[in-house]
């Protein structure tokens, strides 16, 4: 068994920016490994563009971004290819090709960094669509599915490669609460079942409730908090003490069996 | 001013003005609004210190943008509202806070900076699409020696898509405007008697100018404008940046191959286009000018040489080429959504037009020299 007690990520001191815009002050993070860490804060506080900058989508600025024990924060090109079939992303609308069919897009991984032959391939595409209860919509093109089927395909894409760490922008964003709640048990099942280590931004409390083992607070393009959702429930931080204010309006996720007879 | 007078007045009209005050009535709404405004530029407002309300009944936002706008041009001094209405007096609060500053306008006037930085800007963006055309190269051509960098069986539907596909297209329009060409060449000819040089007028126009440009602007309309909005929309909708986080890269997987594909099918489709241009001048030469069609054929290819159908060739190809990197950088281009998208074909459409011109210009020059 993996020993997963460690950080699978660290991220120190990393700045980013657009044009001159900084978006991201010093961010300093630690993701545990098979964990599952959600990285809550308002809508343009940072979020996706912490991933892209994990992810190497875009350059930071300065910082270091330790994943699977060396900084990446200044590899080339070259060396992040070979890098990355070890990691899965899900974007925030899924991202399939929409040229390509359902099965096709899930293929485009394994043909591109297996030498495996089609049937296998073939077999692991109805395998990872089997994961994420879509079966039989192999031969469907993108555009024919609706927003959570397209979700769940594309995250059938990012598990294709078996990922060691996996990155969710938003998973449930534009979900009914039923399919985001079956997404969740998605999650946590990879996580507790594979022992992946995940990394949701979302801002979904019901959702952080149902996933989150730690939880990383931005705001303002600053890490304001670190720790498990019980302590950030505590955190006397204004920002923190804010989102979770706003949902003590909803009912609590879990009830005890007292409460549900009344 | 009495109150009997005021009653009087706004019987007629929903504005009146005595030097420091002024009286609306009725409804301040967006339906009344244009024409109260247009009483109010009848009345002086300079001394305007009051602005009585208490006939007003409803007021809506544009209303209240006009009010705003009343007291904005008084240049900071203070404008009272008096007695408004219960309704009124809410709809007055509900916008009472600080008025909102108009963001301030870009500025208008060229300072020497501003070309210095529309320079860099332009020189960026010729930088960016050198650096692309190159990465575009190199992949390509990596792709054809070790050709597991995209899709298997990618190239040739891309040969299908922008080659095959595009023939009847080719042929029709070349044979067309051969027909034309020769139709107005072989008037002016036969003028002064130079009917059988139709048959090399033909022969120059269409191999050395019309094939490789006919060809270029159908590739450029049908190819180029579908590449800028592919690769647009794979940036909006982030499956460009899927790929590269699958550990693909975007320029091997999506453009080597047609790239590949424009490299085996520009030339091609030019020669096509040259060919069908001379048949249209075979039957203009035969049913108007009388000369029978083996001979036009064998004095047409009489007075081309080698270097012609080299040039021919390349001309397609490189013409080809710069379809490709310009509508790839359009494409790139693209961060915002749909908008974008449509700009950046059109953007793709019309550079690509300019490139293949100038491109001409530079062929013109070495066919002189
Ligand atoms: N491509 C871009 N160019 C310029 N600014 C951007 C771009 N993407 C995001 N931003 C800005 O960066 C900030 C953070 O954005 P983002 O990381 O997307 O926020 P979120 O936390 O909602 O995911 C926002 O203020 C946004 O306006
Ligand atoms: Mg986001």
């Amino acid at each position: 068994m993996r020993e997963h007690s460690e950080a699978a990520l660290r991220v120190r001191g990393l700045r980013s920016h657009y044009g001159d815009f900084e978006v991201l002050h010093e961010v300093d993070a630690t993701f545990a490994g098979g964990k599952i860490t959600v990285v809550a804060g308002r809508s343009g506080c940072g979020k996706t563009t912490l991933l892209r900058n994990v992810l190497r989508l875009i350059n930071p600025t300065s910082g270091t971004i330790e994943l699977f024990g060396r900084d990446i924060s200044e590899l080339e090109e070259d060396e992040l290819v070979k890098l990355r079939p070890r990691i899965g992303v899900l974007f925030q609308n899924g991202a399939l090709l929409q040229s390509l069919t359902v099965g096709a897009n899930i293929s485009v991984p394994l043909e591109q960094h297996t030498r495996l032959p089609a049937d296998v391939i073939e077999r692991i595409v109805l395998r990872k669509l089997q994961l994420v209860e879509l079966n039989g919509i192999e031969h469907l093109m993108p555009s024919e599915l609706s927003g959570g089927m397209r979700k769940r395909a594309a995250l059938a894409r990012t598990l294709a490669l078996d990922p060691e760490i996996v990155f969710f922008d938003e998973p449930s964003a534009g979900l009914d609460p039923v399919t985001a709640a079956s997404l969740d048990r998605l999650i946590v099942e990879l996580s507790r079942k594979l022992g992946i280590t995940v990394i949701v931004v979302t801002h979904e409390l019901t959702s952080i409730r149902r996933i989150a083992d730690r939880m990383l607070f931005l705001d303002a393009g600053r890490a304001v908090f670190e720790g498990t959702v019980e302590e950030a429930e505590m955190c006397p931080v204004e920002s923190v003490r804010q989102f979770f204010a706003q949902g003590s309006s909803e009912p609590p996720a879990r009830r005890s069996p007292d409460e549900a007879r009344m | 001013m009495s109150d009997e007078r005021d009653g009087r007045l706004i019987a007629r009209q929903s504005v009146c003005s005595d030097g420091d005050r002024l009286v609306l009535a009725g409804e301040l709404t967006r339906t009344r609004v244009p024409a109260i405004s247009r009483e109010l530029r009848k009345v002086p407002l300079a001394s305007l210190r009051v602005v009585d309300l208490s006939r007003v009944t409803r007021l809506d936002s544009a209303g209240i943008g006009m009010l705003e706008g009343l007291r904005d041009g008084l240049f900071g001094k203070s404008l009272e509202l008096r007695d408004p209405t219960p309704q009124v007096a809410e709809m007055l609060e509900l916008f009472a806070g600080e008025p909102v500053e108009p963001a301030p306008a870009e500025r208008t006037r060229v300072t020497v900076r501003d070309i210095l930085e529309t320079l860099r800007y332009v020189a960026g963006i010729l930088i960016d699409a050198f650096i692309l055309s190159g990465e575009i190269f190199y992949w390509s051509a990596r792709n054809v020696v070790r050709p597991s960098g995209h899709r298997k069986g990618e190239v040739t539907e891309q040969i299908i898509v922008t080659g095959l596909n595009a023939v009847p297209i080719v042929a029709t329009l070349s044979f067309i405007i051969g027909v034309i060409l020769a139709l107005q060449g072989a008037v002016q000819l036969e003028r002064f008697g130079g009917g059988p040089f139709l048959a090399d007028l033909m022969g120059l126009a269409m191999v050395r100018e019309m094939g490789p440009l006919l060809t270029a602007i159908i590739i450029t309309g049908r190819s180029g404008s579908a590449i800028a909005s592919e690769i647009g929309t794979m940036r909006v909708t982030d499956e460009l940046d899927a790929l590269r986080a699958m550990g693909i890269r975007p320029v091997e997987y999506v453009i080597a191959p047609k790239m590949i594909a424009f490299t085996i099918v520009t030339p091609l489709l030019s020669i096509l286009s040259a060919a069908v241009g001379l048949l249209g001048g075979v039957l203009v030469s035969t049913t108007f000018v009388g000369q029978p069609a083996q001979s036009f054929i064998d004095r047409a290819l009489g007075i081309l040489g080698v270097p012609d159908a080299a040039f021919l060739m390349l001309k397609g190809l490189l013409f080809g080429w710069a379809i490709m990197m310009t509508s790839c950088y359009c494409g790139y281009q693209v961060t915002g959504g749909a908008v974008e998208v449509g700009r950046a074909t059109t953007q793709a459409v019309v550079s690509s037009i300019f490139a293949i011109v100038v491109l001409n210009v530079i062929f013109s020059i070495w066919y002189v020299l």
